[in-house]
């Protein structure tokens, strides 16, 4: 299976199951163009008159909001070896975009993991994820990252000092 | 000594079967080692319903080493079901009457590569089977506090000795949602070679505010003690501030509110009835979050399984006891 034809699939058992979630999804991301990247695969997706579009995506800038990550790092997640914030900030994933876009994306995530709980025909089909996105390289522990990849801004440090934030 | 104990499926037409949950539960406790197992199979939502899980659970601490293991989450239609029964693909428990035993089986969970487990119960079964109400609806349960051990079990490509080790095995089941503002504080505590025992157990609210009545049962070779709910104190004391493992992953992801939980660091747990006294006081370990989503309405538990050590000081029977030894703390939320 692609990695569209696995979105396609989870949106529509979702729809299934729980319609008033799907509808909440809908109103979630409206109009607006994601793009999503996992490996070499990437997608964009977005509602059509009700349903879920899964198109190939060009490459260079997306449209609206964008995820990035590899399938080890979803493997991790499933198999509870990583937490989402480490994820992010040893930028095994990533998710740009306004910070509009990068809500939406969010909350609809929270949406979809929350009817899977509920749904057992997504839960069969993030074994078949397993199945068909082995991984090629073998599971690690991340270590716990108390800090941030990147620099902070001087506007970031003008910031937190007006706040009275920084350390003494 | 005959044990008869049962899954207890709702009958047809209950109309409380949605909320149906039911668990057989087995801890393992090695003193020599240091390893604490936790195995448990638990039924979620009524069998006719499609959306209701099966869900294993194999999860095994050592000092130095950490967690092993993890959750099997299955759709009750994929599960083998007996009357004391719940076989899944990597994760079986079953409740045998005649000796009164705990069978658990485990394989290929996340570095426990195997396990066979065959505990015989040392001490007499206790029954509770009066409902006690929790959340919107209640829990029952079933315990055998000491059982010896048989077992083979494979963690991280090596044998670990258990046959000096004990567990303690309780079943529970009744009605209630995850989600609902319910919660409970449980603990088993046992000195090496089985030589006492103590359980503890009290119902809360979700926030751990608003207390059930407790329960404390200590027994050793000679005797068992209960003590009066109205003379047992228990206090959670610190702030847990290890890093926590939380299953299953998704759900983690899910709840990245829940990533830090305020856990305590230690327990102390007073009874005394005029004649016997018992003092506890446990340290915690480790800490880890199973998450637990409710099939049928949205809704979520939080159980934090923390393994550690204790020591029980006091008076029991007219004699003086001194106990040390592993114990396992349970929070739920």
């Amino acid at each position: 299976m692609t990695l569209g034809g696995y979105i396609e699939q989870l949106v529509a058992l979702m729809r299934e199951s729980e319609p008033p979630a799907h509808e909440r999804l809908r109103q979630v991301v409206g109009s607006r163009k994601a793009r999503i990247v996992l490996d070499e695969q990437r997608v964009e997706v977005q509602f059509r008159d009700e349903t879920l579009q899964v198109e190939p995506s060009p490459s260079g800038a997306a449209g609206g909001g964008e995820g990035l990550t590899d399938r080890e790092t979803v493997l991790d997640l499933l198999d509870s070896r990583l937490e989402v914030c480490e994820a992010i900030r040893s930028g095994r994933m990533e998710i740009r975009g306004t910070p509009e876009d990068v809500d939406r994306i969010f909350a609809a995530i929270e949406i979809l993991i929350d009817v899977a709980a509920r749904t057992p025909s997504m839960l069969r089909l993030s074994e078949r994820f397993r199945a068909e996105f082995p991984r090629r390289a073998s599971p690690t522990v991340a270590a716990r990252r108390n800090w941030h990849p990147f620099r902070c801004t001087a506007e970031e440090f003008e910031m937190l000092a007006r706040l009275d934030l920084l350390p003494d | 000594m005959i044990y008869t104990d049962v899954l207890r499926p709702p009958a047809p037409l209950d109309a409380t079967a949605p909320a149906y949950k039911d668990w057989l539960h087995l801890n393992v406790l090695d003193a020599a080692s240091g390893a604490i197992g936790i195995f448990n199979v638990s039924l979620h939502g009524p069998p006719s319903d499609a959306r209701a899980r099966a869900i294993g659970t194999a999860l095994l601490h050592l000092p130095e080493h950490g967690w092993f293991g993890g959750l099997e989450i299955r759709g009750i239609d994929e599960a083998l079901l007996g009357p004391s029964f719940v076989g899944l693909a990597k994760v079986g428990l079953a409740v045998v009457p005649s000796p009164p035993s705990v069978l658990a089986s485990v394989s290929g969970m996340d570095g426990i590569g195997s396990a066979g487990i065959t505990a015989t119960a040392a001490s007499r079964p206790v029954c509770i089977e009066l409902p006690i109400p929790f959340g919107r609806g209640w829990i029952s349960w079933n315990a055998i506090q000491l059982l010896r051990l048989q077992a083979a079990v494979e963690v991280d490509g090596a044998r670990l000795d258990l046959s000096r080790a004990v567990a303690y095995h309780d079943h529970n089941w009744g009605r209630w949602h995850w989600g609902d503002d319910a919660g409970w504080e449980w603990g088993c505590f046992m000195p090496a070679g089985g030589s006492a025992g103590f359980v503890f157990a009290r119902t809360t609210d979700k926030a751990h505010r608003r207390l059930g009545p407790a329960w404390l049962s200590a027994h050793t070779g000679e005797f068992k003690r209960e003590f009066p709910q109205a003379s047992i104190h228990c206090t959670l004391d610190g702030s847990f501030t290890e890093p926590v493992r939380r299953f299953p992953g998704a759900l983690a992801a899910l709840h990245q509110d829940r990533a830090e939980p305020r856990l305590p660091a230690r327990v102390r747990i007073c009874a005394s009835d005029g004649f016997d006294r018992i003092e506890i006081t446990f340290r915690a370990r480790a800490a880890a979050q199973v998450i637990a989503a409710d099939p049928v309405v949205p809704g979520y538990g939080f159980i934090h399984e923390m393994p550690g050590e204790f020591v029980a000081r006091g008076r029991l029977n007219g004699r003086a006891v001194d106990h040390s030894g592993l114990a396992v703390f349970e929070y739920v939320s």
